[in-house]
């Protein structure tokens, strides 16, 4: 059983005069056996320390990390039979790809030719066989990478940890790398915590996804329920290509108003301010609505993204097809909501407060 | 509302948690393991400068017999304020400094002008860079042997101008610490050469091709642009070469012959301490010239230092 | 490049006008150029003739060389001199002390070196700051000014009579230090996580990882340190001259030295001084960027 658990996991730097920071604030995922969990957030958001953490690259200050059901806090990170994918590679450029992918098998003992057929297994499944002599000085971006990963799989550790391990390819190989790790996670079935601030990746690639922000946990859940469900106003603005828009709006008596104009099927259980969730793609340009002005458009081929200025500064994005009309410029449009019930959060938690 | 307006605000009302600072631990392992790592060198870095340097102080108020059979007795600062009105230390002081300002600024413009010619895209080039870079690798008694053969009656040089002076010039009480001034600045050139072929290259291209648009010519271009932007190589090189420059005695031992009248003229303060040991068997009074030298030395690596943190500022 | 700065448009005032390269004129360029070669070799020729003078000076006879004018060209080389030096003169047993002296001195060197360079760098232990600050100082202490405690210590510690006196004080290098411990702080952080959860210790990361990882810088402190032990002239004159039986520990520098100030004519110690340059100038040859690297490493901090 190769479950990973992190119980109230704290992670707090000793600052100036007593101002610590805290990196990390009671943490809690239960991540089981086989599982792919994508930790994503913008930079700085403690996602990256979390899983140094989990590696033992960082000490815990507070809270329990197990693996295997066995607590690790004190294992040095040797021990605790996990391997990880830097995001620079971290290739030892004095050795040869073979060596790189036998160092961590030769100072744990393994016999020779244990070593030879696990190297070989690996470099079989990521295509390395014609490289295994080469220096990482002599390798593409792509192959480093994959060596990357090989040197993690031949230890044929309990779980995967990869710190953005497709940061430093381009764009075309980066699609194409991140099927070939969901494969492999497949093919190999080893537990994989994958820490991302591409939201697209995230959503790609994990079952799971935990949505960090300034050392939170915001929510972890399937890819399309943080889509469809998200728990708070950021995950809403983060997930999603573009992120959902936030109308701000007001609540009285449970009826919600944008910019005086009633919101069809928005229930909140808050008073006052609220904001009003709805997708680019739910939004139309109407005759009747919120009042806005038009403040740039992207033509992205088959659709085309509005960009609408609100009456209060707020920017939101309409996504429609290339064959709708367009506004001009600075024209002034009117928005209208389409969507059958629009997620409602309460503007000073930024909790869902729809009912 | 922004999303980070949200946020900061989403921020401000969680419960901010403030635990008890947290001192930064060192691991013991560690610790050990970086002791004894440092060790050996610290060992030998106290044994061998710090403690022969702090020694001297002591040294100097006593007065040491050649045999250490009999016992030194202190002397206080007699012997050293003694030193400071002697004859021969002034003029070892004198020798020492005639032969600093000989070399560094001969030696070190030599050495620009060859790290100049050589900064160029030429073919060829690689081999003259090696060529001057050539004299810091030729050891002080190699120079030496070379310039005292060919500076000497029987087999000079000079005999190539029709001259053949008596004495010869490296015995000559006039010329001979001239002599070897030229012997330091032969030495020294190499050392200035790749000093200053490392600072031209630290000076960005963009700076000069700027200048060339601007229409400078190439003379302007060096006095306006490349000596000013070379300023701190040029201190660097002088207070190499200064440090270098006191300490030397090595071609005076070897070329002049010890006890001669012409020795008295080549005699540096180093040279003193080194005779003082050597000949004399007087420790007192090397460490007096050695705390001498060494007091020079430090004033100068903190005139270094002031102009050091001046230039910082137009720099880069 | 800067270079090309004293190549520039002396010659095309009217480059200023606008950016597109101004061709210059063929004459001018070649002109410069032939100045420019002229100035290399005007250079050359000071460093090299000293050296060119006595190989001519080695390959004579004592008499051709007392010749009016003197001999400017070896017309009939001839290798009796060497042969004198090496074998009559002892310069033979005088290279063996100095390639053994010079190899102690940069494996003790090189092993303090590379320890403490490891411990300021990598490992935290209460001092350590401190400590190198200590190192870093006594850079300021020359080896001249020492020499009077350093002769008692050493006759103190009972090693005067033997090489190791000639050799110990000098098995640090605190240049090499700081050198090597920029070179350790460059190593990507990353590195030293993925040896880490490879199961890494410090003193198989220092020797498996880091250790390779520097070789350049390792290159760059070995020849600094084997051109000064190979050079160095005070010290061991100092102890192998002032007793008679330490004489036979004498390194090459000290009796190529004697050699001069012996009655061995001009044409013997000439021949000697050329011996004594062939391996430092093959080691500069094959390692002058090395040389270079450390000689400026104060500069471009």
């Amino acid at each position: 059983m190769s479950t990973v658990a992190l119980s109230n996991v704290f992670k707090i730097y000793p600052g100036e005069k007593g101002a610590d920071i805290t990196a990390v604030r009671d943490f809690n995922i239960e991540i089981t056996d086989r599982e792919f969990v994508v930790f994503v957030g913008p930079s700085g958001c403690g996602k990256s320390t979390t899983l140094r953490m989990i590696a033992g690259l960082e000490e815990i200050s507070r809270g329990d990390i197990s693996i295997g059901g066995r607590r690790v806090n004190d294992v040095p990170p040797k021990d605790r039979d996990i391997a990880m994918v830097f995001q620079n590679y971290a290739l030892y450029p004095h050795m040869s790809v073979y060596e790189n992918m036998a160092f961590g098998l030769k100072l744990r003992k393994f016999p020779k030719a244990e070593i030879r057929k696990r190297v070989d297994d690996a470099a079989g499944i990521l295509g390395l066989e014609q490289l295994l002599d080469r220096k990482p000085k002599a390798l593409s971006g792509g192959q480093r990478q994959r060596v990357a990963l090989a040197r993690a799989i031949v230890r044929e550790p309990k779980c995967f940890l990869m710190d953005e391990p497709l940061s430093n390819l381009d764009a075309t190989l980066r699609a194409q790398t991140r099927a070939d790790i969901v494969t492999l996670q497949q093919q190999l079935g080893t537990t994989t915590i994958y820490v991302t601030h591409d939201q697209v990746e995230a959503m790609t690639m994990g079952h799971r996804i935990a949505v960090m922000n300034q050392g939170v946990l915001q929510q972890v859940d399937t890819p399309s329920a943080l889509y469809e469900q998200p728990a708070n106003a950021f995950v809403a603005g983060f997930i999603g290509n573009p992120g959902m828009n936030l109308l701000p709006g007001t609540s009285k008596q449970g009826a919600v108003t944008v910019g005086n104009q009633p919101v069809a099927g928005a229930a909140s259980s808050v008073e006052g301010a609220v904001l009003v969730g709805v997708r680019a793609e739910d939004l139309v340009l109407s005759s009747t609505g919120v009042q806005a002005t038009c403040g740039a458009i992207e033509v992205l081929g088959s659709e085309v993204h509005v960009l609408a200025d609100l009456d209060g500064g707020e920017r939101v994005i309409i996504r429609q097809a290339a064959d709708r009309p367009r506004p001009t410029l600075g024209e002034a449009i009117t928005l209208e909501l389409t969507a059958s019930a629009p997620l409602l959060f309460d503007a000073a938690t930024g909790q869902r407060c729809d009912r | 509302m922004s999303i980070a307006e949200f946020v900061e605000e989403f921020e401000g009302s969680a419960a901010v948690v403030r635990p008890k600072r947290r001192p930064r631990r060192f691991r013991l392992g560690e610790s050990l393991l970086g002791y004894a790592f440092i060790l050996p060198a610290l060992i030998m870095i106290g044994l061998w400068a710090i403690y022969p340097m702090v020694e001297n102080f002591f040294l100097a108020t006593r007065e040491v017999p050649p045999s250490p059979v009999f016992p030194s007795r202190s002397v206080g600062l007699a012997q050293f304020t003694g030193l400071l009105s002697s004859q021969t230390f002034l003029d070892a002081l004198k020798g020492t400094m005639y032969y600093t300002v000989m070399v560094v600024p001969i030696g070190g413009a030599l050495g620009l002008a060859m790290a100049v010619f050589a900064h160029q895209k030429l073919k060829g080039v690689t081999i003259y860079r090696l060529i001057f870079s050539s004299t810091v690798a030729t050891s002080a008694a190699v120079v030496s042997v070379i310039f005292g053969t060919y500076l000497n009656p029987a087999t000079g040089l000079l005999r190539w101008l029709g001259v053949n002076p008596t004495p010869p010039l490296v015995q000559n009480p006039t010329w001979a610490m001239p002599m070897m001034a030229l012997v330091g600045i032969w030495g020294f050139m190499g050392a200035a050469f790749i000093l200053f072929s490392a600072g031209l290259q630290s000076i960005p291209d963009d700076v000069v091709e700027a200048a060339r648009i601007d229409g400078a010519s190439a003379w302007t271009i060096f006095r306006r642009i490349t000596l000013p932007l070379l300023s701190p190589t040029i201190f660097f090189c002088g207070i190499v070469g200064t440090s270098t420059a006191l300490l030397t005695f090595q071609q005076m031992n070897i070329i002049v012959t010890a006890g001669s009248a012409t020795q008295a003229k080549v005699n540096t303060l180093a040279y003193m301490i080194f005779q003082e040991i050597f000949y004399n068997n007087n420790q007192g009074l090397a460490a007096c010239y050695a705390i001498v030298l060494f007091g020079i030395m430090a004033v100068l690596g903190i005139i270094q230092y002031l102009l050091f943190s001046r230039r910082v500022h137009y720099g880069n | 490049m800067a270079t090309e700065v004293l190549m520039a448009d002396a010659s095309t005032p009217g480059a200023g006008a606008g950016f597109e390269r101004v061709p210059r004129r063929d004459g001018t360029r070649r002109l410069l150029m032939v100045l420019s070669y002229l100035g290399l070799t005007v250079g050359a020729l000071i460093v090299l003739f000293p050296i060119y003078m006595a190989l001519v000076g080695s390959l004579v006879t004592a008499v051709d060389l007392g010749n009016e004018p003197p001999p400017f060209f070896p017309t009939h080389p001839q290798w009796s001199n060497y042969h004198a030096a090496l074998f009559n003169d002892d310069l033979l047993k005088f290279i063996g002390n100095s390639l053994i002296q010079t190899t102690l001195i940069w494996v003790g060197a090189m092993v303090t070196t590379v320890l403490a360079a490891y411990a300021v760098a990598m490992l935290r232990f209460p001092g350590r700051t401190l400590l190198f600050i200590v190192i870093i100082a006594s850079l300021g202490i020359p080896f001249e000014v020492t020499i009077a405690t350093n002769y008692n210590t050493v006759a103190q510690l009972h090693m005067f009579n033997d090489v190791w006196g000639l050799t110990v004080p000098f098995m640090v290098s605190a240049v090499g230090i700081f050198l090597l411990r920029n070179a350790f702080l460059s190593i990507p952080k990353e590195m030293q996580e993925a040896a880490v959860l490879d199961g890494c210790g410090h003193v198989r990361f220092l020797w498996r990882v880091a250790i390779p990882l520097v070789r350049p810088q390792l290159a760059a402190i070995s020849v600094f340190i084997i051109l000064g032990a190979w050079n160095q002239y005070v010290w061991p004159q100092l102890l192998t001259q002032t007793t008679g039986a330490n004489e036979q520990l004498s390194p090459l520098q000290v009796g190529l030295a004697h050699l001069y100030g012996g009655f061995n004519g001009a044409t013997i110690p000439l021949a000697g001084a050329i011996i004594a340059i062939i391996p430092v100038f093959i080691l500069l040859a094959l390692f002058n960027k090395q040389l270079i690297r450390s000689l400026t490493a104060g500069a471009v901090k």
